[in-house]
């Protein structure tokens, strides 16, 4: 559990967490989202004492992380993966870290195996890549069996395997009670990995929901239809008061509708169907709609170019997506 | 805690067993020094370090004690004259180890700092200042050691080529051993200084240029003063030149005392110096963030 109240954090002039409040429960894996810069790693620098907050405060199954007797116990975080002295073997350094709690050697070597970091656990940090760095990060993560994992960008550089092995790692740990807290940039991961989701947003909490409710909300769904006649029933679809757009030729995206009630007029109008379908949202697109006024570093895709346009056609239309809540569930 | 366990979740995890989490103890200084030892001995540059002290003391020993010659006081000497320079044959190094050390205790916390590794430290030790004080003894313990091999082991290798130029001093006359101590001590609390400078500005690069600059600098540019007129008597208030006022046998001058400061003089100015360095250090590192 670890439970924040107004969390700042404040650089000279620039505010980088800005009186952030959340709850992150144990027995779910909860996602931290947000684009570059919005404070997530801060805040979670914050949670393990690293950085000391402005104002307000976090703590950590009741308490400050720092006033714990056996930190590592507690939390296990993996922040950056290349805090390691590079000059460094991977088992020492581990061996350093398990001696400030009196974790026996065993410990050491069982998550060095965890981590199928067995072959190079003698090699020097140096020069490991990127996603060795990731597994030994990890595996010092989990040294003290916590109680709470928090992890930023787990799955940065590591391969296949890996990434599918962190998922059922954090599924499992969440399974067994613990509280789980990792950031990713891969929608598609989070979406497999996260039971709830936070989105943070220069510095703000932009959403704390359910991932299904997170992307109920900021998501619109669309009927879409492929049909030969697709001007026709394009102002069929119009006289019957729906909103429809066509970003290609045959094709139709419907919003606001039911299905049945689109197939309904179709067969009505003796319109031949190649497609029906209904199209819902991804958490990408719903990350994407939810921090689209909070990038802090701006690009073509963030700024004048709609990505939202390539994927989901209909989405792009809407100026207040938010507004579409669960209509066509 | 209770025993709480993991499952090993599939894949790369296949034959890893249950972990009883009893296991994980709290955070305890033993522990500390231990995971410190560790960090310490698990580096190449600190056997570098240490290798290169042992081999240039003995190695300046050697070749100062082989090169001493009555010649140079008219053939003959007193006891306290060859008591003085058998003494500097051994501690004499110290003035280039000694900046080894620095650089070592420089290492010790920058490197942490520079490769981002003491997020880890400060996350496992919250507390951080028991992690610090932990590395202080580490580093102190081994340069004391490293200071008696060298000095003291330097002082009783050599002695047969002084004794060969009829500089024989024994070990056990009386004031040898505790200045060839005091030098082992020396290299031990200008390396605890140079990790106070390096815990402080958190750069090999600042940290080394602030230790050279009080060890080697400071003592020419008060010499240059002293030549103008300026800075009467700063120089024993320098730690390279207290050192060596504890680390040399001091010659008497007459109607009593030495033309120094006394012993323990030069030696709490050694200490200010580690304090003024240390203190600081220690009480920003749990300001900061890391």
């Amino acid at each position: 559990m670890i439970e924040a109240q107004s969390l700042t954090k404040r650089y000279g002039s620039k505010t980088a967490v800005d009186g952030v409040t959340f709850t992150i429960k144990p027995g779910k894996v909860t996602g931290f989202l947000g684009p570059n810069g919005a404070g997530k790693s801060t805040t979670m620098r914050m949670i393990v004492g690293l950085d000391s907050p402005t104002q307000g405060h976090v703590t950590v199954n009741g308490r400050p992380y720092a006033q714990h007797r056996s930190p590592l116990h507690e939390v296990g975080a993996l922040l950056d993966a290349k805090a390691v002295h590079t000059g460094r073997s991977a088992r020492n350094h581990l061996r350093a870290m398990a001696a400030t709690h009196g974790i026996p050697t065993s410990r050491v070597d069982q998550v060095i195996e965890m981590t199928g970091l067995t072959s190079v656990a003698s090699k020097r940090v140096g020069g490991f890549s990127l996603g060795m760095g990731q597994r030994l990060g990890i595996a010092a993560a989990l040294l003290g069996d916590p109680q709470t994992l928090i992890l930023d960008e787990p799955v940065n550089g590591l391969d296949p395997d890996g990434v599918l092995w962190v998922r059922q790692l954090v599924r499992g740990l969440a399974a067994q009670g613990k509280t789980v807290l990792l950031s990713s940039h891969l929608m598609s991961e989070m979406a497999q990995t996260a039971d709830h989701i936070i989105v943070l947003g220069r510095g703000r909490i932009i959403a704390d929901a359910p991932v299904a409710e997170l992307v109920g909300s900021a998501t619109t769904t669309t009927v879409r239809i492929r049909s030969p006649h697709f001007e026709r029933f394009q102002d069929v679809l119009r006289q019957s008061g729906m909103t429809v757009a066509s970003s290609e030729p045959q094709l139709l995206d419907v919003t606001g509708v039911p299905i049945e009630r689109v197939g309904e007029l179709a067969a009505q109008s003796g319109i031949i169907l190649h497609e029906l379908r209904t199209v819902t949202g991804s958490l990408e697109e719903a990350y994407l709609n939810l921090t689209r006024n909070d990038v802090e570093y701006q690009t073509d895709a963030a700024a004048g170019f709609d990505p939202r346009a390539v994927i989901h056609p209909a989405a792009a239309q809407q100026q207040a997506p938010q507004t579409f809540q669960g209509e066509n569930r | 805690m209770s025993t709480t366990t993991y499952q090993q979740p599939a894949a790369p995890t296949q034959g890893v067993g249950r972990t009883p989490s009893a296991h994980v103890k709290n955070v305890s200084f033993g522990g500390n020094l231990k995971a410190e030892w560790i960090k310490f001995s698990s580096l190449r540059s600190t056997w570098w370090s240490i290798g290169i002290m042992i081999v240039m003391s003995i190695g300046l020993s050697a070749i100062v004690s082989a090169t001493l010659n009555p010649e140079m006081f008219g053939g003959t000497i007193d006891e306290t004259t060859a008591k003085i320079f058998a003494v500097q044959s051994s501690a004499f190094s110290l003035a280039f180890t000694g900046l080894i050390a620095a650089v070592l205790g420089v290492l010790v916390i920058s490197g942490e700092y520079s490769t981002g590794m003491i997020r880890s430290t400060f996350t496992a030790v919250p507390k951080r200042t028991a992690a610090l004080v932990a590395k202080i003894f580490i580093l102190f313990g081994v340069l004391l050691i490293v200071g008696v091999i060298s000095i003291v082991g330097g002082f009783i290798l050599t002695s047969g080529l002084r004794e060969a130029n009829g500089f024989g001093v024994g070990l056990m006359e009386p004031g040898v051993l505790g200045a060839l101590f005091s030098g082992a001590l020396y290299l031990g609390l200008i390396g605890v200084m140079a990790f106070g400078f390096g815990a402080l500005v958190r750069s090999a690069a600042g940290g080394i240029a602030i230790s050279v600059g009080v060890l080697m600098v400071l003592p020419i540019l008060v010499q240059i003063m002293n030549q103008f007129g300026w800075g009467d008597g700063l120089q024993g208030w320098l730690p390279a030149n207290a050192g060596s006022a504890i680390y040399s046998i001091q010659p008497p001058v007459p109607g009593g005392g030495t033309a120094g400061m006394e012993y323990w003089q030069s030696l709490l100015i050694l200490i200010g110096w580690v304090l003024i360095a240390v203190v600081p250090a220690l009480v920003l590192a749990k300001r900061r963030d890391a």
